[in-house]
């Protein structure tokens, strides 16, 4: 992988090794300077084992998810590379045509004339890049192979010069050794491997190719390699090759008239590799040709106006594409990833708290014999480092492990593409997930020191809770000020940073050497160089006045960049820091209760996060958009504000659980003491939380937005009432499906069909092709339209935008009366001139000039239309279902065939989407007539679908399969096809799920450390529980419902806030008419997954309470 | 006032008799009893067999220097420690044949702690400490606080009943203590140095607190202490040394 973030990977690398360097140099400083320090530090390592272990766990989900992302992304790169250089070997450019006034290519029905090849080769002569600049014809042509009774109607026939291919050396085996084109006989031909695969042949076999139903029998040569020349022309398509001669002979001269080409194909000097190098270049240098040859040659080269030849540089766009993939993907983990690196970086918090916690009374005592607070950071930064390079290997090995895992997984879930990945890693990728993990473990390391060497020397002594500290740091002007300068100085830093990492090495030995000469003055004078070096130890960050400061510029900066992300943040930081700022203010010696202070303001923060966008912009009368990154912030804020709203009311929900089991007996005093301990500590409750909710809200929220799409567009609703799927092809066309199948003798078949419905599509191209009649509307009485009730109202979209421009391509979509039988499409809006739908149907079965739109034909609607293509607008209201369409007339195809036709209703999305015809390339928009006039515009259609509704109880497989069988077309068993692709889509998610699991690994760890903890911090209290008459096995089943209360307290925030927020995004409709769906198939096993993992982990220390014993416990101090 | 050894001589079992001025009813005896610990992999013979017996309503205290097995004896006789060798009869059940499941329960009903270091949980406020027992002995909710209020009500305390542990002085924490250790109104009230973390003034009106509760009560308590004046303040005082008793004070009759 070469970019990532629009960053050169390369450049990327020794950003982070730079960082990771100053990290390391910070603990070299320490080391020289305080050796003492250092070795207190690294002394508790080997003190507490499993502590150990649990520490490093906990340090390694950064690396983990990094080196994942990484790995995947280096996978992905290199085999969608080995992909497109297998499948286009020797093939460097493709010359096809391009339409004229859109970006959309496709190629031209009417081929690519000898005489361009010709010019194009007299052109190129002697130029020694090029090898080769030759003609391919391409068909689809059915194919059999008797002897297996295996029918394959999409084969890909490909014709091309065997002695030029040869040449080349372009066709190959599956073991890499060259088939010699011209040495295959006349009824010879080479299939690929999925054409192989799928007929059941192999060389020597008899197959039979059926051109206009009439067979022709081939005897299988060899099995080439899954490549363009063998008829490889799209994922998952099997297909074989002629020579020129053979092909031209099977199809034709109608079919291969041959004075034409499908595509002018243009090999690279050098081989398969080298011609990547100037393919640039060459691809400008045939450009500027055809350029040049349509100036002299205009009625060869433009001669309908509407396309031109045009050059692709296919293979390096391909190798740019597997690029981008790979880019796309490892984004895409990381950005997934990042819940699971947060919840990482609070446990990394909460475990130096609890390290701290636990050696507070020596830290006490060292301070107390002059320690200074610099000295406990440095030592507590020591030990984390050490912890962190620890981490970082392990980190790396569990990624590569899980990254291989992973790879497999996909490996599944693509099987049946006919495609496999292959698992990679470059040295780049692990050194940049090393260093990245260890900057961000130093990182929270260093705060979390910070936080640890907070302590009052006193309390800490006599190990009694510091509540008296928090007083003796009132809010004083004094402070605020130096706070405000500190956010300053740091942001200055900060700047610095982003523009020059090289300051940050520059500055370390600078610092170092002013630090060893002891010139306090002149170190004052670089804090930024060294922001996350030794001199942020010395700033005592306030966190409230950046959050203020911070947030109040966030707002600011989004609201001018119209950037929500950017908004949001802002706007969800200031609250939280204004409550920290109250939270430290005294009135008259009193303070604000805390609890009033965090709900309101966590509330306030949740408020704004449920509250629509368009809130948000009216509020501040903005425009600001978003992408899916906010996905990341909406989790972390509302899980921040969410757990700052639990851990301040908890002891309120304790008073509700102790009411509610009040009536619970003997196990009364268990509960109540087992929900007292969370509330009392807040702090490592409401880490604990915070943690298991991040990932929570995140696999749920992730869950339910894509089972919502899974279920719109592979639901039932989907088939639009249909079962079966049928596509006609030019060289074998089926006007009539029963006709067809009573010829065949399929009576079988035939039984089962109800209604053969059937779409005549053809596309109309043209300056033209559609004209917009706007100026038979009249503006004024079109403002107003019919709601259901039948009352008119205004449209409430501003109408400059209600626009139906001309445009210069449609699919027009002749429809016979058993298509309108069989259908259940639905309508997303209908015209008000029209009762209802089936008076839309009965207007389209009467022949009258009427249209229905598919729901890409309009703008506004769904949000994916192509702007390029300029769809027709309708008012944002069409999605309403009471909203009436108001009269719209388009007048479609060109000269005397133009028809002038009503526009009377619009399908609704998901039930028309397999009637969405999409054009060649999916992007133009349809338009479904009564079969005799499509027919009058189109003229005869050479695209034909069959849609097909089966009797009740039919076997839809066999009757797909009949028709595949007897009639050689392409049929899709469609319910059969939806749950494969439910099925790929699953597993796909599930691996996606699993990755955004990791995290949980975080809370549950932290659950582990709890109570691990507890079990040593609570060991007086266990004993006297004991002494006054808890059951042993009541003071372990105490911790376990703890332990289980927090977890479900995690989850259940979690799985709140991600479906409180998910059904904000569907009811403002940022999917569109998409309903939302919670999953609970998925849902509900993960939070009993999560809930019983975590009284797993906690089960070996919760034994460890109950075997706890009594006297010891009692004496223990 | 009498003061002779006791030890071996005293007759153990209820069936043999229990020796000592002070008579009554024997509601603890203990004979022979042994307890070893293994202090950095050396065995500490903690208790060389001792032999004693408290009546129903006395008071009695264990002093001895520090080290001497004063808390091993008051561990071992309450249950919470297990011993090697003797046997000890609480209220005429053989207290170590018990399972431990009968053990924890007979301590949850019949017996009330209170330790040096009150050794409350921070978590719960004072009633929700004192009302702990109830609970566990099956008593209702609603009894339970009732019955726990009573009790802060009896050692001074009911206007505190909502705070928690950390807002309390030592002393109102140890009243706490004593509250939880009498709410189920138990048999025996066991004291590990009960006023040994507390100022003279706050240790003698614990001491009044005790002494009127075993007086009202005639709940039976056995205190280890340190402190001459509570072990006056007893019906009789165990001196013990090195794992052994070597003798006892009597300082005045049961119902004296």
């Amino acid at each position: 992988m070469e970019e990532l973030f629009g960053l050169p990977t390369i450049r990327l690398m020794w950003i982070v090794v730079a960082i990771a360097g100053v990290a390391a140099a910070v603990i070299a400083f320490i080391f020289f300077k305080r050796p003492i320090l250092v070795r207190m530090g690294l002394r508790n390592i080997p003190r507490r084992r499993a502590q150990t272990v649990l520490v490093t766990m906990g340090l390694t989900l950064a690396t983990i998810i990094v080196t994942i992302a990484f790995s995947t992304g280096d996978s992905l790169a290199v085999s969608v590379r080995n992909l497109a250089l297998d499948s286009l070997e020797r093939i460097d450019h493709f010359i096809t045509t391009e339409e004229v006034g859109t970006d959309a290519e496709s190629s031209s029905s009417d081929g690519i004339p000898n005489q361009v090849l010709l010019d194009l080769q007299s052109h190129f002569a002697g130029d020694e890049r090029i090898d080769a600049i030759f003609g391919s014809r391409f068909e689809l042509v059915p194919i059999e192979h008797p002897e297996a009774g295996q029918v394959e109607p999409q084969f890909f026939l490909v014709g091309v010069d065997p002695e030029l291919a040869d040449r080349l050396q372009a066709v190959r085996d599956e073991n890499g050794d060259l088939i010699e084109l011209s040495a295959l006989g006349p009824d010879e031909i080479v299939i690929n491997e999925l054409a192989a695969r799928d007929l059941d042949a192999e060389p020597g076999d008899r197959v039979r190719l059926f051109v206009m139903q009439s067979p022709r029998s081939f005897t299988v040569a060899a099995i080439g390699r899954n490549a363009v020349l063998t008829g490889n022309l799209q994922a998952g398509g099997a297909g074989g090759l002629l020579p020129m001669s053979a092909y031209q002979e099977l199809l034709g001269p109608r079919l291969s008239p041959p004075d034409q080409w499908d595509s002018i194909l243009v090999s690279g000097a050098g081989g398969v590799e080298e011609p990547l190098e100037f393919s640039e270049a060459l691809d400008e240098d045939i450009d500027a040709a055809l350029s040049r040859l349509e100036r002299m040659n205009p009625d060869l080269y433009l001669s309908n106006g509407l396309s031109r030849y045009a050059t692709e540089s296919v293979k390096a766009d391909s190798l740019r594409d597997a690029e981008l993939i790979a880019s796309v993907f490892t984004t895409l983990f990381l950005f997934m990833g990042s819940f699971s690196v947060a919840a990482g970086i609070l446990l990394i918090f909460l475990i130096f708290a609890m390290l701290a916690e636990e050696r507070k009374p020596e830290m006490g005592i060292a301070r107390a014999v002059g320690m200074q607070r610099n000295d406990l950071i440095q030592m507590f930064i020591s030990e984390g480092m050490v912890y962190n390079m620890g981490a970082a290997v392990v980190g790396v090995v569990l990624g590569l492990l899980f990254a291989i895992g992973l790879i497999a997984a996909l490996n599944t879930g693509f099987e049946s593409f006919g495609f496999q990945f292959a698992w990679t890693v470059t040295v780049k990728s692990l050194v940049i997930s090393a260093c990245i993990g260890i900057v961000i473990t130093f990182i929270t390391v260093v705060f979390s020191s910070f936080r640890a060497s907070r302590l009052n020397i006193v309390a800490a002594i006599r190990d009694i809770p510091e509540e008296q500290y928090e007083e003796s740091h009132p809010l004083t002007p004094r402070r605020v000020l130096r706070n405000v300068l500190g956010v300053f100085t740091t942001a200055i830093g900060l700047v610095l940073l982003a523009t020059t990492p090289i300051t940050l090495i520059l500055g370390a030995p600078v610092a170092f050497f002013l630090q060893l000469t002891g010139r306090r003055r002149a170190q004052r004078l670089i804090p930024w160089v060294l922001l996350f070096g030794w001199r942020v130890l010395r700033w005592n960050p306030q966190w409230w006045v950046l959050f203020v400061i911070g947030g109040w510029q966030l707002l600011g900066f989004g609201l001018d960049q119209e950037s929500l992300f950017i908004y949001m943040m802002g706007i969800s930081l200031l609250p939280l820091g204004v409550v920290m700022g109250l939270n430290r203010l005294r009135l008259s010696g009193r303070r604000i209760p805390p609890r009033l202070l965090y709900t309101v303001g966590a509330g306030f923060v949740m408020f704004l996060w449920f509250a629509p966008n368009d809130w948000h912009e009216s509020f501040f009368n903005n425009n600001l958009n978003g992408g899916p990154e906010l996905f990341v912030l909406a989790g972390t804020m509302l899980t921040a504000a969410g757990t700052l709203l639990l851990v301040f009311n908890l002891d309120l929900i304790v008073g509700g659980i102790r009411n509610a089991v009040g009536g619970v007996g003997r196990m009364a005093p268990v509960i109540r003491t087992a929900a007292a301990y969370p509330a009392a500590a807040r702090y490592r409750t409401g880490m604990t939380i915070a943690m298991i909710a991040l990932i929570t809200f995140a696999l749920v929220n992730f869950s339910t937005i894509n089972a919502s799409f899974s279920r719109a567009f592979t639901g039932g609703d989907t088939a639009g009432g249909f079962e079966v799927l049928a596509f006609n092809t030019e060289v074998n066309a089926i006007g009539d499906i029963r006709a067809g199948l009573a010829e065949a003798g399929a009576n079988e078949v035939l039984d089962e069909i109800e209604d053969a419905g059937r779409i005549e599509a053809g596309p109309v191209r043209g300056t033209r092709a559609v004209t917009a009649l706007t100026e038979a509307w009249d503006p004024v009485a079109e403002r107003h339209i019919l709601d259901s009730d039948g009352e008119i109202r205004t449209i409430e979209t501003d109408l400059a935008e209600l626009k139906f421009e001309d445009r210069e391509a449609v699919v027009l979509g002749g429809i016979n009366d058993e298509f309108i039988d069989g259908q259940e499409v639905k309508l997303q809006a209908i015209s008000y001139r029209y009762e209802d739908e089936q008076a839309v149907w009965s207007a389209l079965r009467g022949g009258e000039m009427v249209a229905v739109a598919t729901v890409d034909a309009i703008d506004g609607a769904f949000g994916f239309a192509d702007v390029d293509l300029e769809p027709w607008s309708t008012p944002d209201s069409v999605t309403d279902e009471s909203i009436r369409l108001p009269r719209i007339v388009v007048e479609v195809g060109l000269g005397e065939n133009a028809r002038q036709v009503e526009v009377i209703a619009i399908l609704e999305r998901v039930s028309g989407a397999f009637v969405d015809l999409d054009g060649e390339n999916g992007s133009l928009p349809t338009l479904l007539l009564p079969e005799s006039i499509a027919a009058a515009v189109v003229g005869p259609s050479d695209s034909t679908r069959h849609y097909i509704s089966t009797r009740a109880g039919a076997d839809t497989l066999e009757v797909a399969q009949g028709i595949e069988r007897e009639l050689r077309i392409f049929a899709v068993d469609i319910k059969g096809e939806l749950e494969r692709q439910q099925s790929t889509q699953s597993s796909i998610l599930a691996l996606f799920q699993g990755f955004i699991g990791i995290g949980l690994v975080a809370g549950l760890a932290a659950l582990g450390v709890i109570a691990l903890r507890a079990v040593v911090e609570r060991r007086q209290q266990i004993g006297v529980l004991r002494a006054i008459g808890f059951q042993a096995r009541l003071v372990g089943f105490e911790l376990l419902i703890e332990m289980g209360f927090i977890a479900l307290l995690g989850l259940g925030l979690g799985t709140a806030l991600a479906l409180g927020l998910a059904w904000r995004l569907f009811a403002e409709g940022t999917f569109g008419e998409i309903s939302m769906y919670i999953p609970l198939g998925t849902i509900l096993p993960m939070l009993i997954g999560a809930f019983v993992a975590s009284l797993v982990l906690t089960y070996f220390p919760a034994r460890q309470a109950a075997r706890t014993t009594i006297a010891e416990a009692l004496r223990y101090e | 006032m009498s003061s002779r050894p006791v030890g071996i001589d005293i007759e153990a079992a209820p069936q043999k008799g229990t020796s000592g001025e002070v008579r009554g009813e024997s509601i603890i005896v203990a004979d022979d009893v042994h307890k070893t610990y293994a202090a950095a992999g050396q065995p500490v013979h903690a208790l060389r067999g001792v032999s004693l017996s408290v009546s129903r309503g006395e008071m009695v205290t264990i002093m001895g220097p520090s080290g001497c097995g004063k808390t091993t004896l008051l561990n071992c006789l309450s249950g919470l420690e297990t011993i090697e060798q003797g046997e000890i009869f609480v209220e005429g059940r053989s207290i170590h044949d018990m399972p431990d499941t009968e053990r924890t329960d007979h301590r949850a009903r019949r017996m009330g702690f209170v330790f040096q270091f009150y050794n409350l949980l921070p978590v719960l406020s004072a009633v929700e400490n004192v009302e702990l027992p109830l609970l566990l002995a099956g008593v209702g909710q609603r009894e339970s606080r009732d019955r726990a209020m009573l009790a802060l009500e009896q050692v001074g305390l009911a206007d505190w009943a909502g705070h928690r542990p950390a807002q309390l002085s030592g002393g109102q924490r140890q009243r706490v203590t004593i509250a939880r250790a009498l709410v189920n109104d138990p048999a025996i009230v066991w004291g590990d140095e009960p006023t040994g973390d507390l100022d003279s003034t706050n240790a003698g009106q614990i001491m009044d607190l005790l002494e009127g509760l075993n007086r009202d009560n005639n709940q039976t308590f056995v205190i280890v202490t340190h402190d001459e004046n509570i072990g006056r303040r007893a019906n009789r005082t165990i001196h013990m040394r090195d794992g052994l008793i070597e003798g006892e004070t009597i300082h005045r009759q049961l119902g004296g």
